[in-house]
């Protein structure tokens, strides 16, 4: 159950072959996680990767990524509440491996516990998730049986905890680093040796953890555990007294339900990022819609209007049948939404970010998400690397203010144009006529010439550098002309080109 | 053609900002004909040495063209400079005109640096303007003019009349018109005129992939994200002079005041020659009588029964050679180091080229008698080297500390600092920088980088191949090209060992001083070899751990015995029945814990070379290095020895002297095995100039001066092989200066320590138990951990007590035995893991007649918990009759009566919860409570406990608990493999504990392992093939079977290892104290392996 991060690093996994998740930790990475292959050639947790791979000679790596490692358990828990809502995922202190399901009160739904363990393994298997578990009277024997205990599955009657612990080592106990070695060390190495004797010597010698350990694992004192929350649902339904049929209904509809989902949304200080709207027709059939949103929202005006764009994209009158008799609106994705405080100056000089966002929702509903793209500035030298396309995200990055030293034309050409007929000086004047698209121009005025070498690590040829000038013809006309390559070059001659048309 | 000099130059000595050596900017500027090049780099004089350096080869090779009647090519003049570059965002290169204005300007460097911490230096813009003596400014203008520097340009303009300039950088930003139009415009207008120069970084264009690079490693980031960070060209190189004049074709005013600025500058390097601090001398004597005056005392002092002729006349000799080059000083400053040394009780001695003279054994700086040697007293200083002489003085690793504070104290930190070191990119380093800011995986560049073993020299591609990777994929071409170009690079400045550079006046005159990262240390921006081209005179004061491991012997047997001895006095070679037993013991390789010949190729060396005197000794010490090895005189040398081949000395063709090698081979059988006899040999037989073999032994020196040692390869083999010696041998000796290159060993470092080798062994023969509580108290040191020197002594029947609250002092002690004449040894507190010495020393200062019991001492010592929780898991309490786990289980209560808990750093702690109504009443009277019985721990566990604690058992051995399985597996013990009766060559199964492992350079390919069971060690051989097969077993087990044969020759056992079995969680058993239930999954949790038993590698 350990997440990767899933960059791209080059050649697959081979799972048959060695293979650990590292960390970076004082001395150096190291394991944090590895798998059957490579614990059969004695890897183990923490050790350091140098080590690991003098052992292993050829070992796969991979960073390890706790965020994703928690966010999957926590999926898991979650998925685990089908089986009782009392589920505690596991944090530091119990190994952050697992989860404890509460299943009194809810095992015979499943057919008893021993049923209820076999259904749970049996999907975990087929998430591909190897699992060991135990079921007992408390949390503290149940971990410790799932972790020691040689089978996989065990059920322990109750009231047989003190005998089933007494065999396994104090480790079973859940117990500080610390409190485990000494205990070791004065050779109480089994739970049951603390068992029978006297208790206060050890509640002088210990933090009281030890003794609280062994009371929960034995029921003699409660476990509180913290059970994890289901993520809260945001959906709304409306039947309807008379099928409906227009557009207008529709939208009408929505944004009644929309604005019922407002204030579940705003108690819990969240917008929604997607939604999908079910049509249920009068002939039993549903029609499903998905709206994504840019920025997470809550505004009912704007998601109707969505709604509205989407409908007349989509829908064929034949599809509506004798009508739409229930209508749901159930918000799948959401994302923090923290009330803002409104502007109180009359002048908004640029859009807000709600509105950049509403735009780009409006545009993708009607043009379809992908055909939406935005631009962003990237540091480069080369012109036309300096922009690249990304998802729309609202508002743009700033662009670098333009510097007057060395002027940017307003219009880049897509693809640099040749040009003809070039006279200028060498070895590096600015040019005195060129010939584009069959036009001469006679150069009037000109500036430069600025050098950019290329950009030799993302090519292994050396590209030759070009200088660019800007220049304005007779007629006022202002352009901006490279050469590439350098008078004197033998093997290559320059080229000229335009790249771009200043006002 | 138009004059110019460049007088912006970045070398890479402005750490991961200039991407070329300042050599390699020199021979570019030459090149090109420029008739200056200004070195300039960031608030540092560090990279000017090495331009000096290229000066001084010039000069060199000039004065030998006009002797020989021709006329020298013209040189491109040299000029030493500096960017100020201020905290409140002023820059400036500064030209001081003299060596007044320089000294102003390294004592401005040295305020900034003293101010910054290491590494930065904090100027102001004021205080450049109070430095401007003698200095020309070129101002560097920011982007954009402001208002505020306009006013500062005219501010230092006014304070540096006609000094003071505006730099003008044709940068190709298309401006460039526009631009330098308005710096001309603002140097006329403010009296600071424009002076053209290129901002170079780099000495050719094909650098800037290599520029770029470093400018990510210096701001963190890839190449990918590096954008505007990154120049938008490729111009910051050097360029011709026409050139210049064509990029400033309208300003042809700025060119020509570049030559204006070089030709006003009259200060050299060569200026700052160096002059010894002057020695208090009494009244009415020159230094030079003073010198002589203590030379004839000591005379007297060391030979008592009179001087003898050779000796008095060498002493003349040395005299005349040091009133010539005026060394005096030079003497009487390491004399007086040292003597306070011996005021103080630190053992120390000398040693280097210059510290085998007569004069120096006289002083006291040495103690290698020179009648006992054979060495060349009257070469110790080449005249024609005008080198200082060299002279090293080792310390007691623990006090030397001392000893540099003194020299501190005596000079002033104005005019003693230590050196710096200029730390290296190495192949490693810069593969693994270079890999990450070409966006190559770590994985990938991981890979890289373990292919280099040690120093290498860049990335061959069969070793890219052997990493899996492709040699031709161009990410990974560039990333190795670009690394195997960093290689060299200076990275930053560290401080050297402990070179002190003093001078008569003041240091940060002739060189910026700075903070060093120890507390109270100043270092300089040279290291030892800029010191070497300048000239400054260096001390170097070093710390040996064996010295004070002697010292400490010396003392012990003065407290026990009643024996007062020092190296000098120690018994030598005359005094056979002191002496011989001493040698036998060293030829038997029985020689754990002595200085330099304890290693395992030393072991294996003993036996055959069977030292008998102390010469043999030298011989011992030199002869197991890469040099003889890799030139094969090795052999040669022990055949020889043994009578078993006729000493040969092949002679060049007549007229020359038959007998040249003779003379300089004579002592070694004629095998070259020293590096002075190769520096002979190129004098004498290969006829080198002074200056070539002066060239030479700096090419063995260093790797900085990478490849010019195959210069030398030629003109050395041709010229043996023209004066008729067989080509052959005049390889062999060549390959043998090669081999020094990496590890030169002169004969008189092989003498001082072999001195060393001797007194150790004597003590170690004739007092082992004062051996094994000295070397005890001095670790680390040395190839053995306190377990085999323990076992080692045990095995010379020394009594070793444990550690005991009662009994132990910090330090390990020798105990009085009733009834027998010679001492035991009490392991000391100093042997346990994490125990804090003033805790301890709290502990035996309140112990009076003994502590009663485990409160008892709680109470009246005052140690926290954690230090007796320390104590009870080393078994400390036996006195006390508790064992660990009683003793443990009484300290854990301790802190309900009021005792500190502290921790390891033995700071107060948060859980300290002082008890004040008790405290005053605390006592060892505890409330009775129920009796809990502890399980009895088994005697393999306490093993096992006692190397957790200590490193250590003196219990048992852990591998004596597997006797019985290992003799079921037909393994036999160590003691019975090296000294049964089993046949050469025979089958046998040995195993142990693996105490080391290690692959030598000079042995391609194959391991050495050492094992150590109960009875002793074994030592094993893997071939290359077999190693490769087993490399896991081989490189990660701790507790290993060996399968093979066994070798025997000479008195060296091996066994050439075929098989492995890995023994290593057998290891576990020894705390597994029960059966386990079936029933159980991992039946215990993975316990830390025996930490301490962490093997020695060297890889």
């Amino acid at each position: 159950m350990r997440a990767q991060a899933s960059q791209s690093f080059g050649k697959p996994v081979d799972p048959r072959q060695p293979f650990v998740l590292a960390v970076e930790a004082s001395g150096g990475p190291r394991i944090a996680a590895a798998n059957a292959a490579a614990a059969a050639i004695g890897l183990a947790t923490r050790d350091l990767l140098a080590d690991a791979r003098a052992k292993a000679g050829v070992l796969q790596v991979r960073p390890a990524d706790p965020v994703a490692d928690d966010a999957a358990l926590r999926r898991l828990a979650i998925w685990a509440t089908r089986y009782t809502p009392n589920v505690s995922p596991w944090g530091e202190e119990n190994g952050a491996d697992g989860f404890f399901l509460d299943v009194s009160g809810a095992a015979h739904l499943f057919g008893g516990e021993q049923a209820l363990l076999a259904d749970l393994a049996d999907r975990l298997d087929r998430f591909g998730l190897p699992a060991r578990m135990a079921v007992a009277d408390t949390a503290g024997a149940a971990w410790a049986l799932s972790h020691h205990h040689a089978s996989p599955l065990i059920v322990l009657p109750s009231g047989d905890e003190t005998k089933a612990l007494a065999t396994l080592p104090v480790e079973a106990l859940r117990l500080a680093p610390d409190t485990r070695t000494t205990l070791r060390r004065l050779g109480f190495k089994r739970i049951g040796a603390l068992l029978g004797a006297p208790r206060a010597p050890f509640a002088a010698r210990f933090e009281k953890e030890l003794l609280l350990r062994l009371d929960q694992a034995l029921g003699r004192r409660p476990e509180p555990l913290q059970l994890i929350a289901p993520p809260p649902v945001y959906h709304s339904l409306r039947y309807l007294l008379e099928p409906i049929v227009t557009q207008e209904a529709v939208i009408a509809v929505v944004t009644r339900l929309m604005k019922d989902l407002v204030h579940p949304l705003v108690r819990d200080g969240v917008g929604a990022r997607t939604l999908r709207l079910i049509l249920y027709r009068v002939d039993g059939a549903a029609q499903t819609l998905e709206i994504g949103l840019t920025l997470p929202t809550r505004d009912v005006k704007h998601v109707a209007r969505l709604v509205d764009l989407k409908l007349e994209r989509i829908a064929e009158p034949a599809d509506i049948g004798f009508g739409y008799e229930a209508l749901g609106l159930a918000v799948t994705e959401t994302g923090p939404l923290t009330p803002a405080q409104a502007d109180l100056s009359a002048i908004v000089a640029t859009a807000s970010p709600e509105q950049h966002a509403a735009l780009i929702d409006s545009l993708r509903q009607r043009l379809g998400t992908h055909s939406v793209r935005q631009l962003k500035p990237l540091e480069s030298h080369i012109p036309e690397r300096a922009e690249s396309r990304c998802e729309p995200v609202g508002r743009p990055e700033a662009w670098p203010a333009p510097d007057d030293a060395r002027p940017r034309p307003l219009l880049l050409l897509p693809k640099a144009d040749p040009v003809t007929d070039v006279l200028a000086s060498v070895p590096e004047g600015p040019p005195l006529r060129f010939r584009w698209r069959g036009v001469l121009h006679m150069i009037a005025h000109a500036q430069g010439p600025e050098r950019i070498a290329g950009e030799w690590w993302r090519s292994p040829q050396v590209l030759p550098p070009r200088d660019y000038y800007l220049v304005e013809d007779k007629t006022g006309e202002r352009f901006w002309l490279y050469r590439e390559g350098l008078y004197g070059d033998e093997n290559r001659p320059p080229r000229w080109f335009v790249q771009g048309l200043f006002a | 053609m138009a004059g110019y000099a460049e007088l912006a130059v970045t070398t890479n000595f402005s750490f991961l900002r200039g991407a070329s050596h300042p050599q390699e900017m020199m021979a570019q500027a030459d090149a090109f004909g420029l008739a200056a090049i200004g070195i300039a780099d960031r608030n540092s004089f560090a990279g000017v040495a090495r331009a000096y350096h290229i000066v001084k080869t010039w000069e060199k090779a000039d004065k030998a063209t006009r002797e020989e009647g021709k006329m020298p090519p013209k040189r491109v003049k040299f000029l030493v400079g500096t960017r100020l570059i201020t905290t409140d965002g002023f820059e400036t290169i500064a030209y001081p005109t003299d060596r007044d204005a320089y000294g102003r300007l390294c004592r401005l460097l040295s305020v900034g640096n003293r101010k910054a911490p290491k590494g930065e230096c904090h100027l102001t813009f004021e205080d450049i303007l109070t430095e401007t003596r003698g200095q020309i400014f070129i101002v560097w203008p920011p982007d954009t003019t402001s208002e505020i520097f306009v006013t500062r340009l005219e501010a230092l303009a006014e304070a540096a009349p006609g000094r003071c300039y505006l730099a003008g950088v044709h940068r190709y930003r298309g401006d460039e018109p526009r631009r330098l139009e308005q710096l001309d415009e603002l140097g006329a207008r403010t009296g600071a005129p424009l002076v053209a120069v290129n901002d170079v970084h780099y000495h050719h264009p094909a650098r800037r992939p290599l520029a770029d690079v470093v400018t990510c490693i210096r701001e963190t980031c890839t190449m990918a994200e590096a954008g505007f960070r990154l120049a938008a060209n490729a111009e910051r190189h050097l360029k011709s002079p026409d050139e210049m004049a064509r990029l400033f074709a309208r300003y042809p005013d700025a060119i020509a005041r570049t030559v204006a600025i070089a030709n006003a500058c009259h200060f050299s390097l060569g200026e700052l020659k160096y002059e010894y601090p002057d020695e208090p001398v009494p009244p009415g004597k020159t230094a030079q009588q003073h010198l002589e005056d203590l030379a004839w005392e000591g005379a007297n002092w060391r030979y008592p029964d009179g001087i003898p002729d050779k000796v008095a006349q060498a002493l003349k000799e040395e005299f005349e050679l040091i009133k010539k080059r005026d060394y005096a000083n030079y003497f009487l400053t390491v004399h007086d180091v040292v003597k306070y040394a011996r005021d103080e009780k630190i053992l120390c001695q000398g040693r280097g080229s210059a510290a085998n003279s007569v004069v120096c054994f006289c002083l006291g700086i040495t103690e290698v008698d020179p009648t006992r040697t054979q060495l060349l007293f009257a070469r110790f200083m080449s005249e024609q080297r005008g080198e200082p002489p060299d002279i090293d003085v080792d310390f007691e690793h623990g006090r030397r500390e001392e000893v540099i504070q003194y020299v501190y104290r005596r000079y002033t930190r104005d005019r003693a600092a230590i050196c710096a070191t200029v730390i290296h990119y190495r192949s490693r380093r810069a593969i693994r920088e270079v890999g990450k800011v070409m966006g190559l995986t770590p994985d990938v560049t991981a890979a890289l980088a373990k292919t280099v073993w040690g120093y290498g020299e860049g990335l061959p591609d069969q070793h890219i191949r052997q990493a899996g990777l492709d040699p031709d994929n161009p990410a990974v071409r560039q990333a190795v090209e670009l690394a195997n170009e960093l290689v060299g690079f200076p990275r930053h400045l560290s401080q050297h060992v402990g070179g002190f550079v003093l001078t008569r006046d003041r240091l940060d005159v002739t060189v910026p001083i700075s903070n060093a990262t120890m507390k109270d240390r100043t270092v300089i921006e040279w290291d030892k070899d800029d010191i070497d081209t300048i000239g400054l005179m260096k001390v170097d004061v070093l710390a040996l751990g064996m010295l004070t491991c002697i010292k400490h012997s010396f003392d012990l047997m003065k407290k026990h015995y009643g024996e007062d001895y020092s190296i000098a006095t120690l018994p030598k070679d005359e005094d056979e029945t002191s002496s011989k037993p001493v040698y036998d013991m060293l030829s038997q390789a029985d020689s754990v814990g002595v200085f330099q010949v304890e290693s395992r190729a030393q072991m294996s060396m003993l036996p055959r070379l069977r030292p008998k005197e102390f010469y043999d000794l030298v011989i011992e010490v030199a002869i197991v290095r890469p040099g003889p090895i890799q030139g094969d005189m090795v052999h040669p040398y022990l055949r020889r020895r043994d009578g078993l081949e006729p000493e040969h000395y092949p002679s060049p063709s007549p007229p020359n002297d038959p007998n040249e090698l003779r003379a300089i081979l004579s002592r070694t059988k004629g095998v070259p095995l020293f590096q002075e006899q190769a520096m002979q040999i190129a004098i004498d037989a290969a006829k080198f100039s002074p200056d070539d073999a002066d060239g030479l032994r700096r090419a063995m020196a260093t790797f900085r001066h990478n490849g010019t040692i195959h210069k030398y390869e030629t003109q050395f083999v041709e010229g043996m092989t023209a004066r008729g010696y067989q080509r052959d041998f005049a390889q062999r000796c060549f390959n043998q200066i090669k081999g020094f290159g990496e590890y030169g060993f002169p004969e008189s470092h092989a003498a001082s320590f072999a001195l060393l080798v001797y007194a150790s062994a004597w003590i170690k023969c004739h007092y082992p138990e004062v051996f094994c509580a000295a070397i005890l108290n001095s670790q680390p040191m040395g190839f053995y951990q306190p377990a085999q020197l323990v076992r080692d002594a045990q095995r010379h029947r020394v009594e070793v007590r444990e550690v005991d609250v009662n009994r132990s002092e910090w330090d390990c002690t020798l105990e009085e035995v009733r009834g027998q004449d010679r001492c035991a040894v009490r392991l000391g507190f100093n042997q346990v893991q994490g125990l804090n010495k003033d805790e301890l020393l709290k502990l035996t200062a309140a112990r009076g007649n003994g502590y009663a019991s485990i409160e008892r001492l709680a109470a009246v010592s005052g140690v926290s918990r954690f230090t007796i929780e320390r104590l009870a898991e080393a078994d400390a309490f036996r006195s006390l009759e508790l064992d660990r786990r009683a003793a443990l289980w009484a300290a854990r209560r301790l802190d309900t009566i009021g005792v500190r808990r502290g921790n390891r750093l033995n700071k107060p702690s948060k859980d300290d919860q002082p008890l004040p109504l008790l405290a005053p009443h605390m006592s060892d009277d505890l409330f009775p409570e129920a009796e809990v019985a502890l399980p009895v721990m088994p005697l393999p566990e306490h093993v096992r406990e006692d190397y957790m604690a200590t490193g250590l058992s003196l219990k048992g051995h852990p591998v004596g608990f597997f006797r019985d399985q290992l003799t079921r597996m037909g393994a036999v013990t160590n003691a019975e493999q090296r000294h049964g009766r089993l046949p050469n060559n025979s089958a046998v199964t040995v195993a142990g504990l693996v105490l080391m492992r290690q692959m030598p350079g000079t042995a391609k390919g194959v391991v050495f392992a050492t094992l150590e069971d109960e009875t002793d060690i074994a030592n094993i051989i893997i071939w290359r093939k077999v190693f490769e097969q087993n490399r896991r077993i081989v490189m990660t087990s701790r507790f290993l079977a060996v399968q093979g044969r066994l070798q025997r020759a000479q008195g060296v056992v091996h066994v050439i290892a075929e098989r492995f079995i890995d023994l290593t969680t057998q290891l576990r058993r020894l705390q597994d104290d029960e059966t386990l239930p079936a029933n159980l999954r991992d039946p215990m949790p993975a316990q830390p392996d025996l930490p301490l038993l962490k093997s020695r590698d060297f890889h």
